[in-house]
């Protein structure tokens, strides 16, 4: 995996799909931007549905995905796209058909930058898959892309498929995994294992049927594969910003960027990260702009708990930590939350303090 | 491919699952996650902490008497307080846990692991003489020796342990890694082997499905994938993705699955993210 990877995004067609308002697709875009995507993908019937015209920044790199008609053709150029891929369902009996080759040069003529989706290639058998990749690269399309559209592969499968259509096939592949079952990072990981270089991928893995996650593949790649991807310092951040664009709620547990994928509870877990946080976290929170903390809740251990208190300047009596610890599995039961520093401090003074007297 | 007709789910949420930052079950809460739990098919449910004492006790202990058909497991570090915890609450089937890597046995317990096997002797015949059904736990299997994780699963057959649990604890592990472990295992290990992937990576689904596809037929899974950081297997993602991928039955009734979601979003206060595989609002199926 030396040559680089280029990454195909689908975060701005998700945007235009729900036609968030015009002011945060804006900044979506611009986010987007900062972030090393290759091109953009873009369904041209949500786009002209949402839009007439696309931003003159657009035309670079956004790529408009339509059906092989002319009028679609023509409506993405006249909508100032010069990027299209045209999608294909190739019927097991057929060839590729003269329509889709002369679609194809249709498209070439009108100067856009061409490439062929095969929309369902995970029903193609190897052979079919070989001999519609070597029919396309004969009508010279930019790029193929292998739609998992079902979501129907396993890394396995994707890996075996790829490493397959790579040797044969002079064409550059792309894969576009979809996440129906939660394996469309895996998916991509394994084609790009198998030498893949162009790969589908939206911020927090948002598309209709979902996609492989953008940061979940670049920090997979970076810490589990001995491979490079660039990587924002700030990742976490940039994710949040592009997601509360979208509208979208993400979850304080979400993978690679949630807020409280540092927060730390469990007693066991706890101790064991206050000695060496490599024990407990894959990576450090400082990778991806994160921080890690302690919380105090129903699987707090005492070490948390003593932690907690000599933050407030408490030095917790020791005798009482397990009458302590019981008062504070109790409140957290009851309010179905963290205590708070605050709220743990509270307690220990009411329980524990006024009990021995220590007021 | 060496798929298993029929994989076994062992559910944690209740134990792994909890730990989560921030979530607490109530004991009615327990109650009901157990029984819907129990309802859907899944035979294994390891439910919590005895150790925990307190509320945490009695929620177990009531559990342990709703006539539930799944095997109800308490969760045990190789103390033994915490074992017999565990057996005063009643409960028949145990769960040991220990760290296995290097570093983990290290850090943690400033002790080798010689150590570790002496201690993990010590509670399952513990546990045994009260007649006890003893799984074992190897706590960051991923980031341990081989070697020593099989002279852990030889000690844990000769004393009678039914299987060993192999925990890629910050889920570090890759699909291809997770599949040529695990035939490995298969191959040299003496006790059936159970694999517990965590999503640090999102990997966590489909390495379950590597260790399923390379003929292991006990999996750790939590309804809608809560757990410590970026969570566990999710239970709906993988009964789905056996089920529609690999063509395999986990033996769980899918129409149940959404409620049961529902009622662990609830229960947890955690909603799943909308893009969340099977049990996200936007991806539902």
């Amino acid at each position: 995996m030396d040559e680089v990877v280029l990454l195909r995004d689908q975060t701005l067609a998700e945007a235009a799909r729900l036609q968030v308002p015009w002011k945060q697709f804006i900044k979506i875009a611009k986010i987007l931007d900062g972030i090393p995507f290759d091109c953009y993908d873009i369904k041209l019937e949500d786009w002209l549905n949402y839009r007439q015209s696309i931003p003159f920044y657009g035309a670079k790199r956004w790529r408009a995905r339509i059906e092989a008609q002319y009028g679609q053709i023509e409506a993405a150029y006249q909508a100032g796209f010069r990027k299209i891929a045209i999608g294909y369902e190739h019927s097991p009996h057929g060839g590729l058909g003269k329509k889709m080759a002369a679609v194809v040069a249709f498209a070439k003529e009108r100067k856009l930058e061409t490439s062929v989706e095969i929309r369902n290639a995970s029903r193609l058998h190897m052979e079919e898959l070989l001999a519609v990749s070597s029919s396309f690269s004969a009508v010279a399309v930019e790029t193929i892309a292998y739609c998992d559209t079902e979501s129907r592969m396993d890394p396995f499968i994707t890996n075996a498929i790829f490493e397959k259509l790579l040797e044969h096939t002079d064409c550059p592949l792309e894969f576009h995994a979809h996440n129906k079952y939660g394996l469309a990072t895996a998916n991509s990981l394994a084609a790009l294992q198998a030498g893949a270089k162009r790969v589908t991928v939206a911020v927090g893995g948002v598309g209709g049927s979902g996609h492989a996650a953008y940061e979940e593949l670049t920090m997979a790649v970076n810490k589990l594969v001995n491979s490079v991807f660039p990587r924002l310092p700030n990742l976490a951040a940039v994710c949040h910003r592009v997601l509360a664009c979208i509208g979208v709620e993400e979850p304080l547990t979400k993978t690679i960027i949630g807020l409280d994928i540092f927060a730390h509870e469990s007693g066991i877990h706890v101790a064991g990260v206050l000695k060496q946080p490599e024990l407990y976290e894959p990576f450090s929170p400082e990778e991806v702009g994160l921080s890690r903390r302690l919380v105090i809740g129903k699987h707090s251990g005492k070490t948390s708990l003593a932690a907690t208190l000599q933050h407030a300047n408490i030095a917790m009596d020791e005798s009482q930590a397990e009458f302590f610890l019981a008062q504070v599995r109790q409140m957290a039961i009851r309010q179905k939350s963290p205590l708070t520093e605050e709220q743990l401090t509270k307690l220990y003074q009411d329980c524990v303090l006024r009990r021995v007297g220590g007021f | 491919m060496f798929i298993a007709e029929k994989v076994q789910f062992v559910d944690t949420t209740l134990r792994d699952g909890e730990q989560t930052a921030g979530i607490a079950f109530s004991a009615a809460e327990k109650m009901a996650i157990a029984k819907q739990l129990d309802q859907s098919g899944v035979p294994y449910i390891e439910a919590g902490v005895p150790a925990m004492g307190g509320s945490e006790f009695h929620a177990l202990r009531n559990i342990l008497h709703a006539g539930l058909n799944a095997k109800v497991i308490a969760w045990n570090r190789a103390v033994r307080e915490d074992i017999f915890k565990s057996i005063y609450c009643g409960f028949s089937n145990i769960h040991i846990s220990v760290p296995i890597s290097q570093n983990h046995i290290a850090v943690k317990f400033q002790q080798d692991p010689a150590w570790v096997i002496a201690k993990l002797e010590e509670c399952i015949d513990l546990a045994a003489n009260y007649g006890c059904t003893v799984s074992v736990g190897a706590e960051d299997a991923s980031r341990a020796d081989l070697e020593f994780f099989l002279q852990v699963a030889d000690v844990a057959a000769q004393m009678g342990a039914v299987r060993i649990r192999y925990a890629d604890t910050v889920g570090c592990l890759t699909p291809f890694q997770t599949y040529n472990t695990m035939r490995c295992l298969q191959e040299h290990c003496p006790l059936p082997v159970e694999f517990h992937a965590h999503n640090d990576f999102g990997l966590a689904t489909a390495n379950t499905l590597a260790a399923v596809r390379a003929g292991i037929d006990l999996v750790s899974v939590t309804v809608n994938g809560i757990g410590e950081r970026a969570g566990n297997a999710s239970l709906e993602e993988v009964a789905l993705a056996l089920n529609e991928v690999y063509g395999c039955s986990a033996g769980i009734d899918l129409s149940v699955i959404g409620p049961l979601c529902q009622l662990v979003e609830r229960s947890s206060g955690q909603k799943n993210f909308v893009y969340k595989p099977v049990s996200g609002e936007r991806m539902s199926i």
